[in-house]
Parts: C-alpha cells; sequence; structure tokens
C-alpha cells in the first residue's frame, strides 16, 4: 500500500521553505517530489533595473551564507564580457575571502548535519570553531557577511598587511581542533553506522544530474571550477582536488572536512604570497556583449551568465547557485531509502539558506532594556573595534580567546 | 582538446551547419537552428563528455533565445549552444530524456519566458508567483511591472508624516 508524506514548506529542521512529497509503501520511499519557489525574490529581474555598480550590493544579498560566491561570480562574468585582467593584488583578496568563506560554510554543514541526526555533540563543536573565523572575516573586512569588498574590476577596498598574523593565528589555532573533530567523528561507530551507506548518489546518476562541487567529488566525479577553469589566485598556489568514490552521506562529510585544511593551505600560502600594489582597474564603460563567470563556491560551481546592451544596465543575468542543479539529484539519491535516512540524505547535499533576515528590535535577557536597530548597530561597530583592537597586537589572540568566552 | 580542435570534432561528427563564434580561449557560442538541438546534445554530453551547467532564456526582437552552456572540465573552456524559438511558436525540443539535469531549469523557463519543451515529463510551474496568470510571463519584454503591482496591491503606500516642529508648535 502507497501512502503520501508531505514535509514542508515549514520543515521542522532546515530554515528555508520547501516542499517535499515522499511516497512510501511501508518505511520505504518510492518516490519524491520537491517544490520549490516560496522564497524566489525576483533578483534576476530586479538587476535589469540596477547598473552594474549596483547590481554587485544586489547579488550579494542573494544568499546570506555565500555572499563572496555570488559577488565574485558576477564580477568574473563582466570581466569575461570585458576581457580584462585584474591587478594581482585584487585576485590575492579574493582568493583569501573566499577560503575563510568555504572553511565557515563547510563548518556550517558539519554542524547541521549533526544536528539532522541528533548528535548535537558535532552541532556545538563546529559552531564553536567556526565562530573565530567569523570574526575573522568581521576583523579583515569590517562585517562578518555580505561585506561589500567586490567591484567589477578589483575589490573596493584594500586588506592590511599588518592583520594577517593576527588570521595566521587563528587558523594554526582552529586546526587542531578541527583535526580532533575530524577524528573524533571518524572514530565514532555509531556515526559510521547511521551514515555510512546512506543516500548513495552513483557516479553515473552524478554524471546525468550534472551534480556539482563536493556532491560530485564524493561521488568520484573529479571536478573543481579552482583548477579547472581558474579564476583569482588559484593557479598560483599548492593544493589539491579531494575525490573520494563512495557517494554516500558519510564521504560527502568526509571531502567537506578535508576541503577545509586545503583550505587553510591555501590560505596560509596567500597570505604569504600576497604582492604589494593595485588592487581596483578603472572601467569606464561596458560594451555590448555578452559574458559567463564561474566561481567554486562552498557548496559547487556557481555560474552567472550576464548580458549587456550597451547601457548602464545589464539586459539580462541569468544566475544558477549550486543548490539548484544539486536538488533535483534527490530524484536518485533518495528513492530505495528509509524515511528516517531521507531527512539526511536531502540534507547532505547543503542546500542554501538563502534568506537570512536581521532584527529590527531586541530585549536583553533581564527583559529590562530595549535596543532599536540604530543601538544594535553600534553595538555591532563597538564589538567589530574591540576585535580589532585585541587582535591588532600581534601574539596576543588568547585576549579574543577570553572575549570569546566572556561573550 | 583546444577550441580549434573541438570545432574540427563537432563539425566531423554533426551533419548540420551551425556558426561559430569564438569569445576568448575560454569561451565560445554556436548557434544552430531549433531542430537540431537534440541530436547536438547528444554530441557533446553523451560523445564528446561535456557538463550541462545552465541554460539562460533571453526575450530579443527576434523571439526567445535559449542558451545552453555545456562546460568541458577536463579541457577548460565552455561552449554555448544558442537557438532561437520564434514569437509565434515558442516551443524547443525538451532534453530530458537525453540529460536528466536539465528537468527543472526547463520548468523554470517555461516558467518565466513561456518557451513550450516538447517532451518534458512534468512540465509545471518551478518559481513563479501564484499572483500571475498561467499567460502572465515575468521575463517578457512586453510585461508591465508597474501595472502589475497596481493590480495586485504590491506598490509601496507613501504616507506622509508631519515635520517635528509643526506638531510641536500646535501642542504649544
Amino acid at each position: 500500500m502507497r501512502s503520501i508524506i508531505p514535509v514542508g514548506p515549514f520543515h521542522p529542521l532546515q530554515d528555508e521553505p520547501e516542499n517535499f512529497i515522499l511516497t512510501v509503501e511501508g518505511e520505504t520511499v518510492v518516490d519524491i517530489d520537491v517544490n520549490i519557489g516560496y522564497i524566489h525574490k525576483g533578483i534576476e529581474l530586479l538587476a535589469q533595473q540596477k547598473t552594474y555598480d549596483q547590481t554587485v550590493f544586489l547579488v550579494e544579498r542573494i544568499c546570506g551564507i555565500c555572499s563572496i560566491t555570488h559577488t565574485v561570480c558576477f564580477c568574473n562574468a563582466v570581466e569575461d564580457l570585458l576581457k580584462v585582467e585584474i591587478p594581482e593584488r585584487a585576485k590575492y583578496i579574493r582568493t583569501i575571502l573566499g577560503e575563510i568563506e568555504r572553511i565557515h560554510s563547510h563548518l556550517l554543514w558539519v554542524g547541521l548535519a549533526g544536528h539532522f541526526i541528533g548528535y548535537n555533540t558535532v552541532f556545538m563543536w563546529a559552531w564553536k570553531y567556526r565562530e573565530p573565523i567569523l570574526d575573522m572575516m568581521e576583523y579583515l573586512t569590517g562585517n562578518r557577511q555580505s561585506c561589500g569588498m567586490l567591484k567589477v574590476g578589483g575589490v573596493r577596498r584594500d586588506l592590511d598587511d599588518s592583520k594577517f598574523p593576527a588570521l595566521l593565528k587563528t587558523l594554526d589555532e582552529m586546526e587542531p581542533k578541527v583535526h580532533m573533530l575530524a577524528d573524533a567523528v571518524q572514530d565514532d561507530p555509531v556515526l559510521k553506522a547511521r551514515l555510512a551507506g546512506v543516500g548513495v548518489l552513483t557516479k553515473k546518476a552524478a554524471i546525468d544530474y550534472c551534480v556539482v562541487g563536493p556532491t560530485a567529488r564524493a561521488s568520484g566525479v573529479d571536478i573543481d571550477v579552482r583548477r579547472d577553469d581558474p579564476y583569482a589566485a588559484y593557479p598560483y598556489l599548492d593544493w589539491n582536488v579531494i575525490v573520494l568514490k563512495d557517494g554516500d552521506v558519510y564521504t560527502k562529510f568526509l571531502v567537506r572536512v578535508l576541503e577545509i585544511f586545503e583550505s587553510i593551505k591555501i590560505l596560509r600560502q596567500a597570505v604569504k604570497q600576497i604582492p604589494k600594489g593595485d588592487f581596483l582597474l578603472d572601467i569606464k564603460e561596458i560594451p555590448p556583449g555578452e559574458g559567463i563567470g564561474r566561481y567554486e563556491a562552498p557548496r559547487g560551481e556557481d555560474i552567472h551568465y550576464v548580458r549587456s546592451n550597451g547601457t548602464n544596465f545589464p539586459e539580462r543575468l541569468k544566475v544558477r547557485a549550486p543548490s539548484f542543479i544539486n536538488i533535483p539529484s534527490f530524484y536518485a539519491s533518495c528513492i530505495g531509502q528509509q524515511v528516517a535516512d531521507v531527512t539526511i540524505t536531502l540534507a547532505a547535499v547543503d542546500p542554501c539558506y538563502s534568506c537570512t533576515e536581521r532584527m529590527i528590535s531586541a530585549h536583553d535577557l533581564s527583559r529590562q532594556q530595549k535596543w532599536s536597530q540604530k543601538d544594535l548597530v553600534e553595538i555591532s561597530h563597538k564589538k567589530t573595534l574591540k576585535i580589532s583592537q585585541d587582535l591588532g597586537k600581534p601574539f596576543d589572540l588568547p585576549q579574543l580567546k577570553k572575549y570569546l568566552l566572556n561573550k | 582538446m583546444t577550441i580549434q580542435e573541438f570545432i574540427d570534432i563537432l563539425k566531423s561528427k554533426s551533419r548540420f551547419p551551425f556558426d561559430v563564434q569564438v569569445h576568448s580561449e575560454k569561451r565560445i557560442y554556436i548557434r544552430i537552428g531549433r531542430e537540431n538541438l537534440k541530436s547536438i546534445a547528444y554530441i557533446l554530453f553523451r560523445e564528446m563528455g561535456a557538463k550541462f551547467s545552465i541554460a539562460s532564456g533571453v526575450h530579443i526582437r527576434e523571439g526567445f533565445e535559449v542558451l545552453y552552456h555545456f562546460t568541458f572540465d577536463k579541457d577548460k573552456f565552455i561552449c554555448t549552444v544558442r537557438t532561437l524559438a520564434p514569437h509565434d511558436d515558442p516551443k524547443l525540443d525538451s532534453l530530458v530524456s537525453i540529460i536528466p539535469g536539465t528537468t527543472w531549469i526547463e520548468r523554470e523557463i517555461y516558467d518565466i519566458l513561456g518557451v513550450q519543451f516538447l517532451g518534458h515529463p512534468n512540465l509545471k510551474r518551478l518559481v513563479k508567483s501564484e499572483f500571475l496568470s498561467q499567460n502572465e510571463f515575468p521575463f517578457r519584454k512586453d510585461f508591465d511591472i508597474k501595472k502589475f503591482k497596481e493590480e495586485h496591491g504590491l506598490t509601496p503606500k507613501i504616507t506622509f508624516i508631519e515635520p517635528l516642529e509643526k506638531s510641536k508648535r500646535k501642542s504649544k
């Protein structure tokens, strides 16, 4: 006998509204249908009414987590249209920001994966280790997310060379902790029994559904845009593409954890090699034509197509986020699974939570004081200032630790 | 495989005409007639091992241009196949039987531009709002955003606040 289980649009675990309709026979899933479109924001249409400079800020707001991803990808597309090479320093800055984003995005997924299978220790570990790296982002650029650093032709602001030692120190502190987390998870027989062999996406299905990123690399498909269509400073750096074979959730977990270490490796080299000099090209006007930009986002290949008609406004902007092509692979990976395993299989491609909201008013815990948005911005500024003061002195990271503990 | 070699191989394999425009070392654009879409997709995806990345639909003067972006990851370039569905008959062959990964993007283009994909197993809405009827397509150039907003009460209501000094004077 067949019965239908609807999950969502308000998913009990995931923040993003999406609707899964599972057709089950007993406990086994025989068919799945995915409905999206609940948070369609019309960004592609909106981009046609904005100038190129404004569109950079618009695409930054496509996703709350991949804010560097979409901006660099859009800049790549317009630079492909213009056929220009950006200055070396800008390339390195883009690399550094992108890799910081990759580390915190992968840690976010590791935490959420633990949360989805009811292993909250992993969730708390991963999110605790993610916090210093987000603070590093704030220290370098002024904001944890959506930092507004990118511009067509380079970067909008320069990074301060004196801030890099603190970044290296944070990475040194973080690496053994992530090692500990990875080892603990790999040694745990319960986790292995829960994740190994679940939600297998075969290599053939991965190629047919054209999946990208860690989802594809866990199934043995050797693709990585950073190597295959090099942008930014990746050709000058030494790093590896992680490719594993099994295609189950456990392998996807391993790929992401190993990529964190590769990112740390890239960051160390980039900070060491970054040249001094100009960081922004002067671009006067954009001629008619079309360009395609690619970027290896934490979730996979991101691709933007830009068509210009010679005016100040793009005629068409097509955005393909990695989740758009990864989510239909559920048709291949979920069928034949148990209902209980489907939750983690659906989460395994790291579907992107594209909506984050900012608070407008907030109470403190004693319910005495009410903060307006202005106050919150002020508090945020104070925090940034404090982080920069604490980290400004070299070899003074214990202060950041103390600060994070006292928070 | 360089781009020139790629063009030669494609010419030997295909039995239909196509125009080539080389944009740079990494980007190449090919224009074909819509009746040859399925055969070029078969050659690129099944025989030459390309990865289908995405398709973009654009409304231009002659009709609806749909661009299929195929990436050759080992050879480091993108081949974009452009094809045209005219205004009076906006129909294209669906590629789902060759490339399962095109399922969603064909639904999206059908949704926002109104191009019919013949042979698609499940051609229904993907992202379009329920405000919009079956015949309204927001990415067509004749779509009136202003009128749509007014009809559905989506225009922001502007209210004027009295200047502070004036209200103070009144209270005195």
